[in-house]
């Protein structure tokens, strides 16, 4: 007899609350300190010496690089990668099972890793252009946190439809 | 969903460069949203009998911290992130005004409302508002701008001129 251990083992309710669950835990067990331990360990030291060589101020946080140019009364920076901006929409996609979304969400945040940082070089470096881009980034970063969940979320509402339909 | 993510790229891109070369240079808009918020506060809070002070951005209940509603605390971000799903999703222009006006409204209220609650979070749990703050959006906003954004697509695939691939799960 074949029995398909993929198909539905669990309801889908119960798939999307275990999967948020063991994501938050392992958010607040694992993924936060070290994100903060890769931060205060090797990014903002490298950083900070980088802006101390180049006169420019960097503020401390534990999650994020922001950089107070000369001649800018605001800060610009960039978020650590692979935070709760990116574990929560997941959190969705694995209950609902969209690998597709997953993949999209994982490669922007692979993405995060490597342009963020480089414009936050180049800004210290004087490039007031990158500064400009560091903040469209912080936008579309939140844009596509929002859009993320809704699309999680929508997927979810869908997907329970069909499961309740006869 | 690719053409949106496009559309809405270049809505936000296009925003910022407005924003950071005009509208915070000039400083009213930022200063209008933060400073009626905190006078609506503040008017609400002795409204209901509490001792509240407000002088410039700062609301302080009597006896407690104040809270200070600095440019990244009067929604108008959130404001533009809503208003960019509405005009880049594919609509009737006369739905994309209702539903941006009224999305506006909304968050603009709401954003009292949160303005409120940390000033009473001051009173009632000092020592947890950081977070309180840190998780007040989605206890605020993002409930409502996805439900927003939510009708907003069910009302894009009801019109018979829109495609209806606009925003598929694949």
């Amino acid at each position: 007899m074949d029995i398909n251990w993929r198909k539905n083992p669990y309801p889908l309710y119960l798939r999307a609350f275990i999967s948020l669950i063991v994501i938050a835990v392992l958010y607040i067990l694992i993924i936060r300190p070290v994100r903060i331990k890769i931060n205060t360990q090797y990014i903002y030291p490298k950083f900070s010496e980088f802006s101390i060589s180049h006169n420019v101020e960097l503020k401390y946080s534990s999650r994020r690089i922001d950089i107070l140019q000369n001649g800018y009364d605001v800060p610009r920076g960039f978020g650590i990668p692979f935070g709760g901006y990116f574990w929560l929409p997941l959190a969705l996609y694995i209950g609902i099972r969209n690998k597709d979304l997953s993949n999209a969400l994982i490669i922007y945040h692979l993405f995060l890793c490597l342009i963020p940082p480089l414009l936050g070089y180049l800004f210290i470096k004087g490039h007031g252009w990158s500064g400009g881009l560091l903040q469209v980034n912080e936008i579309l970063f939140q844009a596509i946190f929002i859009y993320s969940l809704f699309l999680g979320l929508r997927g979810f509402y869908e997907k329970s439809r069909i499961d309740k339909a006869p | 969903m690719f053409r949106f993510l496009i559309r809405a790229a270049i809505f936000y891109t296009i925003w910022q460069v407005v924003y950071d070369l005009f509208l915070l240079p000039n400083g009213k808009l930022d200063e209008f949203l933060s400073l009626s918020v905190v006078y609506i506060s503040k008017t609400i809070l002795n409204t209901f009998g509490w001792d509240i002070h407000s002088l410039g951005r700062v609301i302080t209940i009597n006896g407690y911290r104040g809270v200070e509603v600095l440019n990244e605390c009067n929604a108008l971000t959130l404001m533009v992130l809503y208003s960019g799903f509405i005009i880049c999703f594919q609509g009737s222009l006369q739905n994309k005004v209702k539903f941006v006006t009224v999305g506006i409204l909304f968050i603009y209220f709401l954003n009292i409302i949160r303005i409120i609650a940390f000033s009473l979070a001051t009173v009632y749990f000092q020592p947890h508002w950081e977070l309180f703050h840190e998780f007040s959006p989605f206890i605020f906003f993002y409930p409502l701008i996805l439900w927003l954004w939510y009708q907003w697509t069910l009302t894009g695939e009801k019109t018979p001129t829109l495609s209806t691939s606009e925003l598929s799960l694949a």
